[in-house]
C-alpha cells in the first residue's frame, strides 16, 4: 500500500513537471545593449547621422546610457526604468522624464523598442559588452 | 668650355643670390643692398655675437676666410638632433651659425663686413629679449594646504584650496577682488575639467622663460623628466640628443642641463615656475593652486618642459631662445609658451621683421614641422603679446601665424599694459593689480613661484605673460581632447579653432577705466582706444573643445516649431549676439521637410521640421557690434557656426536618446 502510494506521488509529480499548463514568463530587459537599427531608416543612422546609443539595464531599475550623434563624444545619461507588463518608461537623474514610452520585447540577444507616444519608430538593440573605454 | 663654366658659375651665383632674397615685381632679381641683409641694431642686442644665415651651408674654410680681425669664430647656432637633419636642412637652420666677436669691438662694422659677403644672406644682431612682466610678485600669505579633514571640494570639482582665490577659472564677480569684477570674466574652464578633460600626460608644453622651480610640490608629478638623463651618468649625454643631464629640460644660458630658478632673486623673480603653475600646476591634491592642464590629481596634467633662457639677469638673446625652441621640438613638445618679447624700438620698421626672418623666426617654423603627439601635425607657438601699452602685438608674437597673446583683468576689461592691435590674437586672463578699490592684489593672477620669492610658494603677478599661458594649457587641453576623442587636425586648422573660440569682448569697451599703474598716482584708460583691436576676443575652453568635437549633432522634434540651444557654440555672450542669418541647403531642407524658415532668438535656434532626418544649418553672427566691421566701418567679427540638426519624433531638453 505504501509502495502503491509513493507511485501515485511519483507519477504525479512526473505528470506535473511534464504536461502542466507553461507559465508565461516575465520579460526581463536587464543587460547592455547596443542600438544596431532603426526601422524606419533601416540602420542606426539618421539621414546622413551615425547614431552610437548603449544602454545598461541594470537590476536595480537604474540604467546608464551613452550616445553620440554624429560627430563628437559620447555622453553620458543615467536614471531609472520601470517595466509594467511590457510597457517602458523611465526618467533620467535630472528629473526629465523619457521622451517616449516604449511597447518592448525581447527575444534572444535583440531587445525590440517601438515608441507608444506616436507609434512611428521602432528600434532594435542588440546584446553587447559595453566598450570600457566609455565607462 | 670656358663660356659654360662660366655659364653654370653664373647660373650656381644667381641660385645662391636667389635663396636670400625675395622676387619682387613679379620676375625681376635685385642684388640686395648691404643695409637689407642686416636684421634689427645693435640697441638691446647682445655686444658679442651676430647671427650669421649663410646662402649654403658654409664649409670650414669659408668659415675661417670669413672669421678674421674681430671675429673669434663661428659655431652653429642649431647643434644638429641625430635624425633631425632633414627637417634642419628643410627649414635652413643648418645655414646659421653665431659669430663670436671680442668684447669691445665695433659690431656695427663687423656686422656690415659680414653682410658684404655673399656667402652671407642675413646678418641678425642678437637681441636680448624681456619676459613680459613687471617683474614684481606679491606674496600669498595664507595657507596653502588644505586640513585632510576639510579638503572640500570647490565649485569647479577640485579640492585645491587656493583655487577659490583663482577668478581667472571661475569668475563669479567677487567685490572683494575689485569692485568692478565682472562676473564671466575668465577662461569657462570649468565644465571642460568635469566632462571632457583636465590634461594628459603624453602631452608636453615647453616653457621657454627663467627655470621652473622643478622642485615645487605643485609641479614635481606634472614636470617633464627625460628618464634616459635621470637614470644616467652625470656629465654625460646619456640619450645621445646633444645636450647633457637635461632632466627636465636644459638651462640655455649656462649651457647645462641644470635648470636653476631662484639664485638671484633680483633677477630669477620666479616667472617661468608662475607661467608653469598656470598651465599646469597638479589638480586635486588638496594643495595650493589649479592649473589649466593639471590633470584631475592622478597623474594625467600635461608636462612641464623647462627650457631656460634667463638666469640670474642674464641671457634672454635670440640665440638662447632659438636653441630652446628646437630643443622643444626635438625632445616632444607640443607647444612653447614664450612669455617674452623684443624690446620695443629694436626694429626700423614693422615690415623690417616681416620681410626678413631672423633665426628664431626660422625656429619656431621647425617647431611647426615637428610632429610630437598623434593629433597634430606639428608644434604650436604661443606667445605673449607684450606689457610696453603699444598699439601692436610686440615680436616675435606679433609673426604672421604665430599666436600672441593680450590681457585683461577681473573685470573683463584691458588691462593697463597690455599690447592691443595689428598682431594681438586672442585676450586671456593677465591680471592687473591696484583696481578700485586698491585694497587688494587679487585682480592679479595667483600661481606657483620658488619658496625663495615667496615663503608659501604661490604669489600674485600680472601681465601678458600671465594671459600667454592661460592659451597654452586650453591649446594642450585641446591636444589632449583631441587624443581622447581620436581626432587629427593640422596645425593651421587647429589654430583657427582656437583663436575662433572666444567670447565678445569689444561690446563692454566704452567709455574710461580707471587703474593705478604706481600706487598713489590713479589714470584713466580710454577703452575705446581698444575696440575692434583685441583679437577675436577672450579665450573660452568650452566653446573650443565644441569646435574639436566637431559639427555639433542636435535633435529637434519632428511637427513642431521648437527650439535648440545653441548657446554653447557661441559662448557666454550668445544671448546678445547679433545673428545675422540661419542658412540650410535645400537638399538638407528638403532632408528635414522644413515647414518654415529656421530663425535665431535669444541664442536658440528655431526650427520646424516635419520629416524624420537629418539637415546641417548654419548660423552666422557679428561678435562685438550690430554690424560685421571693415575698412570704412567700425563693427564686430563675423562668427559662424554650423550645427547638425536631427529630426525625431520626440525630444528631450537634457538631449538625451531615450
Amino acid at each position: 500500500m505504501k509502495f502503491r502510494l509513493i507511485m501515485m506521488l511519483a507519477v504525479s509529480l512526473i505528470m506535473a513537471s511534464c504536461g502542466g499548463e507553461k507559465q508565461p514568463k516575465a520579460l526581463d530587459i536587464t543587460g547592455q545593449w547596443e542600438l544596431t537599427d532603426i526601422i524606419e531608416t533601416k540602420s542606426a543612422q539618421i539621414g546622413s547621422e551615425t547614431i552610437e546609443v548603449y544602454i545598461d539595464f541594470k537590476e536595480d531599475n537604474t540604467f546608464a546610457l551613452w550616445q553620440k550623434l554624429g560627430e563628437g563624444r559620447h555622453r553620458k545619461y543615467e536614471g531609472t526604468w520601470t517595466l509594467t507588463e511590457s510597457v517602458l518608461t523611465g526618467k533620467y537623474s535630472d528629473g526629465k522624464a523619457w521622451g517616449a514610452s516604449y511597447e518592448v520585447s525581447r527575444e534572444e540577444g535583440t531587445l525590440t523598442m517601438s515608441e507608444q507616444k506616436a507609434g512611428i519608430q521602432t528600434y532594435i538593440y542588440n546584446s553587447c559588452t559595453i566598450p570600457s573605454s566609455l565607462k | 668650355m670656358i663660356k659654360k663654366v662660366s655659364f653654370l658659375a653664373f647660373l650656381l651665383m644667381t641660385a645662391i643670390v636667389w635663396s636670400c632674397q625675395k622676387i619682387e615685381d613679379g620676375m625681376s632679381l635685385e642684388i640686395p643692398r648691404i643695409e637689407d641683409k642686416i636684421l634689427h641694431t645693435k640697441a638691446g642686442a647682445s655686444s658679442n655675437g651676430l647671427l650669421v644665415k649663410f646662402a649654403a651651408v658654409p664649409t670650414d674654410g669659408q668659415l675661417a676666410e670669413l672669421a678674421v680681425g674681430q671675429i673669434t669664430d663661428f659655431e652653429p647656432l642649431f647643434p644638429s638632433t641625430p635624425g633631425k637633419e632633414e627637417l634642419e636642412k628643410k627649414f635652413e637652420l643648418d645655414r646659421w651659425y653665431v659669430a663670436n666677436i671680442a668684447e669691445g669691438i665695433d659690431i656695427d662694422g663687423v656686422a656690415r663686413k659680414l653682410a658684404e659677403s655673399n656667402k652671407v644672406c642675413l646678418v641678425e644682431y642678437d637681441i636680448r629679449m624681456k619676459l613680459a612682466t613687471d617683474g614684481l610678485t606679491f606674496p600669498y600669505e595664507g595657507p596653502v594646504e588644505a586640513p585632510a579633514t576639510r579638503a572640500a571640494m570647490s565649485d569647479l570639482g577640485f579640492n585645491d584650496p587656493l583655487i577659490s582665490e583663482q577668478w581667472n577659472y571661475y569668475n563669479l564677480g567677487d567685490l572683494s577682488i575689485a569692485s568692478t569684477a565682472y562676473a564671466g570674466a575668465d577662461i569657462n574652464i570649468k565644465d571642460t575639467w568635469s566632462s571632457l578633460t583636465a590634461g594628459d600626460p603624453s602631452i608636453i608644453v615647453a616653457v621657454i622663460d627663467q627655470g621652473v622651480d622643478y622642485t615645487h610640490p605643485d609641479l614635481v608629478p606634472n614636470m617633464w623628466v627625460n628618464e634616459v638623463e635621470k637614470n644616467g651618468k652625470q656629465g654625460v649625454d646619456d640619450d645621445g640628443n646633444g645636450y647633457i643631464d637635461d632632466i627636465h629640460g636644459f638651462n640655455f644660458v649656462d649651457g647645462k642641463g641644470e635648470i636653476n630658478y631662484d639664485r638671484d632673486v633680483d633677477y630669477d623673480t620666479g616667472h617661468a615656475t608662475h607661467c608653469a603653475g598656470i598651465i599646469a600646476a597638479v589638480n586635486n591634491n588638496g594643495l595650493g593652486m589649479a592649473g589649466v592642464a593639471g590633470g584631475t590629481g592622478n597623474n594625467d596634467g600635461v608636462k612641464i618642459m623647462s627650457c631656460q633662457i634667463f638666469s640670474q639677469g642674464y641671457g634672454g638673446e635670440t640665440r638662447f631662445s632659438s636653441r630652446a625652441i628646437k630643443y622643444a621640438a626635438d625632445n616632444g613638445a607640443s607647444i612653447i609658451s614664450c612669455s617674452y618679447g623684443y624690446p620695443g624700438g629694436t626694429f626700423m620698421s614693422d615690415g623690417e621683421f616681416l620681410s626678413k626672418d631672423g633665426a628664431e623666426a626660422d625656429a619656431v617654423r621647425y617647431f611647426e614641422a615637428s610632429k610630437n603627439n598623434d593629433v597634430l601635425d606639428g608644434g604650436i607657438a604661443i606667445y605673449a603679446s607684450g606689457n610696453d601699452g603699444d598699439p601692436y602685438a610686440g615680436y616675435p608674437g606679433a609673426l604672421n601665424d604665430i599666436i600672441s597673446v593680450s590681457a585683461f583683468g577681473p573685470d573683463y576689461l584691458p588691462t593697463f599694459y597690455t599690447n592691443y592691435g595689428p598682431g594681438c590674437n586672442i585676450v586671456a586672463p593677465g591680471g592687473e593689480a591696484y583696481l578700485p578699490p586698491w585694497t587688494s592684489y587679487k585682480g592679479m593672477i595667483l600661481s606657483t613661484v620658488p619658496l625663495k620669492v615667496a615663503p608659501s610658494g604661490y604669489g600674485y603677478k600680472q601681465g601678458t605673460s600671465m594671459a600667454c599661458p592661460h592659451v597654452s594649457g586650453i591649446a594642450a587641453l585641446g591636444i589632449a581632447y583631441s587624443q581622447k576623442i581620436g581626432k587629427k587636425f593640422n596645425i593651421r586648422d587647429f589654430k583657427n579653432m582656437l583663436v575662433s573660440s572666444a567670447n565678445d569682448f569689444d561690446s563692454r569697451l566704452n567709455g574710461t577705466k580707471t587703474y593705478v599703474q604706481v600706487p598713489g598716482s590713479p589714470g584713466s584708460l580710454n577703452l575705446g582706444k581698444y575696440m575692434k583691436k583685441m583679437g577675436t576676443g577672450s579665450i573660452d575652453a568650452w566653446v573650443f573643445m565644441m569646435k574639436i568635437e566637431g559639427v555639433p549633432c542636435l535633435t529637434a522634434e519632428m511637427g513642431k516649431n521648437g527650439w535648440v540651444d545653441v548657446s554653447e557654440y557661441f559662448g557666454t555672450s550668445s544671448k546678445n549676439l547679433t545673428y545675422l542669418s540661419v542658412e540650410v541647403s535645400d537638399k538638407d531642407r528638403e532632408a528635414l521637410g522644413l515647414a518654415a524658415d529656421p530663425y535665431m532668438e535669444y541664442g536658440r535656434l528655431y526650427i520646424h521640421p516635419t520629416k524624420m532626418g537629418s539637415g546641417k544649418v548654419t548660423i552666422k553672427a557679428v561678435g562685438g557690434g550690430t554690424v560685421v566691421g571693415g575698412d570704412d566701418v567700425v563693427g564686430g567679427m563675423e562668427i559662424t557656426q554650423e550645427v547638425s540638426i536631427i529630426s525625431r519624433p520626440f525630444k528631450v531638453n537634457n538631449g538625451g536618446w531615450l
